[in-house]
């Protein structure tokens, strides 16, 4: 859910090039974990389509709230693990961004932030589910609620610490403004958290083996493309 | 008595829910000029209704196990 849309020019140059070098940094660090073990065709198709889904799914904006559209997020980090997770939301900020939703000067932090839903989302479900035991839905829809509680925080923090030009509004303004938003924001993230447990929910009745990571099992050998 | 990790997540979620619902009406007069939170009010409630027909409905006839003869 937590998404910045303010256009090119919002944040000076610094603040794009720190939050720019930021991305940079852990989209390094998901390639290097990523890198470390070869990924199998199987996965690499998860995480493609997680990326397509998830890109489409942020073009529909809700007319309610003054405007909203759910991420998928979670979802992307529990199925494609936090590695080609976070390649995966990327590419959906670069190619949202070449459709206009969000400007080019945005997608550095809007990478940062979606990194950390996906990071957070799917370390909270794997606690969740292997350490507590709970069901499915659950585990999804805490998973969902934390990544989207975090980003909430973390967009504000971005906002307040690079502050936005020409804004007619002073600082403490923006930041309460924004603190709003988020709180909003944590709510909308507890619909994407349904809809998350459900998700999560019907991919383990119909095919429980693209859980196997985030569930702490082994991921299946012998897919149809490595056998091939 | 503590509360459990279930407890902990469905009390989140409520209380995300109220908070937000609380920070929305109160986010200022130029919503209430513009109409907009009578309007997602409207839009809240026929959403909120159709799923609870949508789940009423799943509840009744899609539950029932296989050997039920659903």
């Amino acid at each position: 859910m937590a998404h910045i849309h303010l256009e090119d020019g919002a944040f000076s140059p610094f603040w794009v090039i720190v939050w720019s070098l930021a991305a940079a940094g852990l989209v390094a660090l998901a390639l290097f974990l990523v890198g470390r073990r070869e990924a199998s065709p199987r996965k690499l198709a998860i995480a493609a389509m997680c990326t397509s889904v998830g890109f489409a799914v942020f073009q529909v904006s809700i007319p309610v709230f003054g405007g909203i559209h759910l991420n998928l997020t979670p979802i992307i980090g529990i199925l494609a693990g936090p590695g080609l997770g976070s390649l995966a939301v990327l590419l959906i900020n670069f190619f949202s961004a070449a459709v206009g939703h969000g400007g080019w000067g945005m997608i550095g932090a809007n990478t940062v932030v979606n990194i950390t839903e996906v990071v957070v989302a799917y370390y909270v479900y794997r606690l969740v589910r292997n350490r507590f035991r709970l069901d499915r839905f659950t585990s999804g829809l805490g998973a969902a609620i934390a990544a989207l509680s975090v980003s909430a925080i973390a967009i504000v923090a971005i906002v307040a610490v690079s502050g936005i030009q020409d804004s007619e509004q002073t600082k403490e303004e923006i930041l309460a403004n924004m603190a709003i938003i988020a709180v909003v924001n944590v709510a909308v993230g507890v619909i994407e958290g349904v809809v998350t447990g459900y998700i999560v929910r019907f991919i383990g009745k119909v095919r429980p083996d693209l859980l196997g990571e985030a569930e702490g099992g082994p991921e299946p050998e012998g897919t149809p493309a490595e056998g091939a | 008595m503590g509360l459990g990790p279930r407890a902990v997540i469905y009390l989140a979620a409520g209380a995300a829910i109220v908070a937000g619902a609380v920070a929305y009406l109160a986010m200022g007069e130029e919503h209430e000029e513009e109409g907009l939170i009578a309007g997602d009010l409207v839009k809240v409630a026929v959403v909120g209704g159709a799923l609870a027909v949508a789940a009423l409905v799943s509840f009744a006839y899609l539950a029932k196990k296989p050997g039920d003869g659903a």
